[in-house]
């Protein structure tokens, strides 16, 4: 348990090292990132398997940082966090097996790469609202290098200035909350605090007006990184530009930074700006989910439409939040765990396995060629991720979004209807991509219309087969995806008991209709 | 007058109390004499000497930081020595040190007479720092002019370039102007306070205790108003305020890369310490008029030096610009200060937290730059962290702070300002900040990517149309690298910094 705060310092001693073992050799700069990930998602495991789960953060660290204002470098856990840990060793060490056989300046890519991972683990270990805000912004910061340099080069520049800039437009519009709640805070005669519990306590004080626009700005801010229809733009632009390590990282984790914003900050420091704004919230979130859905539907390019289909699916996480009772809450905590998984093994299937050897990601390109001969193993990851992403039984999917419709029907029947819409979108949008893109060619492999498509068949013949790092990597997420599918209560026991703490408790009484 | 009233006045010249602005002094003129002395194979040396020199007056200061005279007016009245004061002065013998260590790489690309440059190093930095402390309009009028004049020779002291003599004849008209408009504002006051119909009129209106007391007994007279709109705005060029921020980028671009440190940091840190004297203490019964100029203020400068940085491709025009971007934020300080006891100690940390990074910045520049200083283009640090992955980190450091990424010390600066703003409770302005704030992230950014992550196409038929990198001596890269690990540092741990938030 109180191991926990390692991972952070874990996470960016890895990432030093990592710097300094790339100038000599690459692939010790791999094998300490493989290794950083792996340590630190050990101490989570293991922390995991002494956690008792318990209503209410379990402190962790707790010293004065900038004494003068209150602010605190504080650390807890509790079953949400701990159940995004868990998603986020989880990732980090998939990602770094995706990105094996990264050959450009190796040992930066790790660094940057492990300095996401270390702010990542950061923000979730926060108690304190500074504290938070700091660690996010220090995940922000390596995703723009990422992409600016490893990306995919027509676009990376682009992407990666959209999707910054979309970023810090949206941690300004929460530090001005933050400061806002501080002040108005001080003005109740409250002593200057960021505390998450110290600002709660003081918000019961606030106007129902300072409530609103407070709750306004700082979920605003949380849910652009989450992708909240209409500020999603970046996360497709940003998935696609790239490199996979990166998009897996970006959609199966730092997504969720988002929406664990909104659940741990806005949501229980607010709760009746949450009961003034939540059919909006309500709105934007199934405007997600379905507009995303039908985009995703028509897209050509294979990363793009995985890119839409994570706004859509982080659209039931926002919905989730949005009903605010505790089994919608719980979804959306599922929900974020298990979009993290799939989204990670669609984004490895097509940006890793797919692209790197057929060098196009354009499904016009992808239905000549007879891929699920060509990359069986690819297929038949895409085939399962593609069954876990539409919610079937079996999968992680399927307990997240079920129970975020349970959830959401108890607030308003007529959000679940139309988010039960949503769900057969993203089934129409994942089995066009399953069928266009794996098994768009009827005719066998050697004869595969030589005359017009020499080029591609050429490069058939040369595909790399899938490299062990592959198949590991991928072999980890899907067995996460299926145990959590078929056992979800490991994750429910963590996150139920961590909704009867008294922050949660305001939040969802606030977001009772 | 006779004797007897000299003997009176000079009875609180308290020389010991101004003995760093002396010690500047004496060095500058030994420096001088030391040239004419010492053989010319010697001369290498008098710089080394400025900066000793620097170096143990700012020890001798910081050791000697309770002074007695802490808290008292000396010199019948023309200074006021606080707390405040010699925060300043320690802000700008460092300035000075560091702009002489920059110089020294600078200087040593230009066939010039080099002495001289340190000479007036110092006796700018002597002037501002008795600026800093100024308790009268004479004084201040007096500082003020020392430091401008200085200023025109430093910057154009490049002589055979035409883009340092341009700069310098730039600075030269736009700082005339400003000295009128101060002058007329000073004279409207003096005016106006020594007018024997208005009640609490006074014949010392130029010292800022009598003057600040007859403003409150006046707080809405015309002339006293516009006298106070004249002072601001000359205040406001040296801190390259908008609308007076146009010399700026020619100026910055022109002037010697560590001049342009030195107007930067230096020159805008003494105009903000006198706006702070003059907005909270002298001015403060003119809240009505002087808040919301300055509010305005704020918010075009913010807009202004933030967009106009956006296009620029010049390194040395891009960081002129995002100056004036910063003095935008500190403004917002500023306005805080007239009400929130916080803020003036969040302004001199930001100072501080500038200083440092920008500092770190130029610090690189100069070692980028090559013999024609006024042409650095962002290309030019294009692989800059292949070949020396020191400079680029260094880089890095300064610009992330600049930028205010958290956890450097740049955030916690802009996080101190922006707290006391909201408690102040100049909420929109604070929105228009965060939004500067956005796009500032754009071109810090754009800068670092092409340090970091833009390869050099030389052109194949032409030589390398970039200048050589100059290698990093031990003192240079020892002051880059404690500049860096301190922007790293303080964002951590504020220590006595942190302390003069609650600073009264």
């Amino acid at each position: 348990m109180n191991a926990l705060p390692l991972t952070i310092y874990v996470s960016f001693a890895g990432a030093l090292l990592a710097l300094a073992a790339g100038a000599r050799s690459p692939s010790v700069a791999r094998w300490v990132a493989l290794a950083t990930a792996l340590i630190a998602w050990a101490i989570v495991l293991v922390a995991a398997a002494q956690f008792v789960p318990a209503p209410g953060l379990q402190d962790l660290v707790d010293l004065p940082w900038i004494a003068e204002l209150g602010i605190r470098y504080h650390l807890a856990v509790d079953g949400i966090s701990l159940t995004l840990l868990v998603l986020t060793g989880l990732a980090a060490t998939a990602g770094v097996l995706f990105s094996w056989d990264i050959g450009h300046r190796v040992g930066e890519f790790f660094a940057l790469y492990l300095a996401l991972i270390g702010g990542v683990y950061g923000v979730f270990l926060s108690a304190d609202a500074f504290t938070f805000f700091v660690f996010y912004e220090i995940a922000i910061v390596p995703k723009y290098f990422l992409i600016a340099n490893w990306g995919s080069p027509a676009t990376r520049e682009h992407a990666a200035m959209k999707l910054v800039l979309y970023s810090f437009a949206g941690s300004a519009l929460v530090l001005a909350g933050l400061l806002w709640a501080n002040a108005a805070a001080v003005a109740h005669g409250a002593p200057s605090s960021f505390g998450l519990h110290d600002l709660a306590a003081a918000a019961t004080q606030f106007s129902r007006g300072e409530q609103i626009g407070l709750f306004a700005l700082v979920f605003t801010g949380f849910a652009v990184l989450a992708g909240m229809f209409p500020f999603h733009t970046w996360a497709p632009t940003g998935h696609v530009a790239a490199p996979t390590a990166a998009s897996m990282l970006l959609a199966g984790v730092v997504m969720k930074l988002g929406a664990y914003g909104c659940l741990r900050v806005a949501l229980p420091l607010f709760p009746v700006g949450l009961g003034f704004w939540q059919p909006t919230m309500a709105a934007l979130a199934i405007m997600g989910i379905i507009y995303a859905g039908f985009i995703a539907l028509v897209q050509d390019d294979f990363k793009f439409v995985i890119g839409y289909s994570s706004v859509s699916h982080m659209g039931f996480v926002l919905l989730g939040l949005a009903a605010a009772n505790a089994t919608a809450v719980a979804g959306a905590v599922l929900q974020m765990f298990s979009h993290g998984v799939i989204a990670g093994l669609l984004f490895a299937v097509v940006g890793r396995m797919v692209y790197e050897r057929t060098h196009t990601r354009k499904l016009a390109d992808l239905r000549q060629l007879p891929l699920y001969r060509l990359l069986p193993f690819a297929a038949l990851t895409f085939v399962l991720a593609g069954l876990a992403s539409m919610g079937l039984p079996g999968f992680s999917g399927f307990p997240a979004e079920l129970t975020i419709l349970i959830g959401v029907w108890k607030t308003s029947p007529a959000w679940a209807v139309f988010a039960g819409f949503g769900l057969l979108v993203a089934a129409a949008f994942t089995l066009r991509a399953i069928q266009v893109s794996f098994f768009g060619s009827t005719q066998p492999a050697p004869v595969a219309a030589s005359a017009s498509e020499p080029t591609h068949d050429a490069h058939a013949q040369a595909y790399a087969p899938i490299t062990i790092a592959e198949k590991s990597g991928a072999a980890l997420l899907l067995a996460a995806t299926v145990y959590i599918g078929l056992k979800p209560d490991i994750l429910l026991d963590w996150i139920t008991p961590a909704l009867q703490s008294p922050l949660m408790q305001s939040a969802l009484k606030g977001g009772a209709l | 007058m006779n004797l007897e009233v000299v003997k009176l006045a000079a009875a609180d010249n308290q020389w010991g109390a101004i003995f760093p602005e002396l010690m500047l002094a004496c060095i500058a003129l030994a420096l001088l004499a030391l040239e004419i002395v010492l053989p010319k194979k010697l001369h290498a040396y008098i710089p080394d000497f400025a900066l000793s020199g620097l170096v143990g007056t700012l020890a001798g200061l910081l050791f000697n930081f309770r002074s007695a005279a802490l808290g008292h007016d000396t010199f019948n009245g023309l200074l006021h020595h606080s707390e405040a004061g010699q925060v300043m002065r320690a802000f700008f013998l460092l300035v000075a040190i560091l702009v002489c260590v920059l110089a020294r790489v600078s200087l040593a690309k230009q066939k010039m007479p080099r002495i001289e440059f340190y000479h007036l190093v110092l006796i700018v930095t002597g002037a501002m720092m008795l600026l800093a402390q100024s308790n009268h309009f004479v004084m201040l009028f007096v500082a003020l002019e020392t430091v401008t004049i200085g200023f025109y020779i430093l910057v154009s002291y490049f002589r055979t370039s035409t883009a340092s003599l341009e700069a310098g004849l730039k600075y030269l008209v736009m700082g005339a102007l400003s000295s009128g408009l101060l002058l007329f504002g000073i004279v409207l006051l003096y005016g106006v306070a020594g007018n024997p119909d208005l009640p609490a009129h006074t014949a010392s209106a130029m010292n800022f205790k009598a003057l600040a007391q007859f403003l409150a007994a006046n707080p809405h007279h015309f002339l006293a108003s516009a006298g106070i709109v004249l002072v601001l705005a000359g205040v406001a060029f040296k801190i390259g305020a908008f609308p007076f921020q146009i010399w700026v980028p020619d100026v910055y671009q022109g002037a010697p890369t560590p001049v342009t440190a030195f107007l930067a940091v230096g020159s805008k840190a003494a105009g903000f310490a006198v706006l702070l004297i003059l907005a909270r203490d002298v001015f403060a019964a003119y809240a009505w008029l002087v808040t919301p100029v300055l509010i305005a203020m704020a918010a075009a400068t913010i807009i202004f030096g933030n967009l106009a940085a956006l296009t620029q491709h010049n390194v040395k025009r891009l960081i002129g610009l995002s100056g004036v971007s910063h003095a935008g934020f500190l403004l917002l300080g500023v306005v805080a200060a007239a009400t929130v006891p916080m803020a003036q100690g969040a302004i001199y940390f930001y100072l501080f937290a500038y200083l440092i990074a920008s500092f770190a910045v130029f610090g690189v520049m100069t070692h980028v730059a090559g013999a024609n200083d006024s042409d650095q283009d962002l290309d030019h640090y294009a692989g800059l962290a292949k070949e020396s992955p020191f400079l680029a980190a260094v880089l890095a450091i300064g610009l992330g702070s600049l930028a205010g990424i958290p956890p450097l010390a740049g955030f916690m600066g802009k996080l101190f300002i922006f707290i006391s703003a909201f408690q102040g409770g100049a909420r929109w302005l604070l929105a228009l900040a965060a939004a500067g704030v956005v796009i500032s992230i754009y071109y810090y950014f754009g800068w670092i990517k092409a340090a970091f992550f833009e390869q050099w196409m030389p052109p194949a038929d032409t030589a390398d149309p970039r200048p050589a990198r100059t290698p990093v001596s031990f003192v240079s890269g020892l002051t880059l690298g404690s500049l860096a690990l301190a922007s790293v540092l303080l964002g951590f741990y504020q220590g006595p910094l942190g302390q003069w938030l609650t600073m009264k």
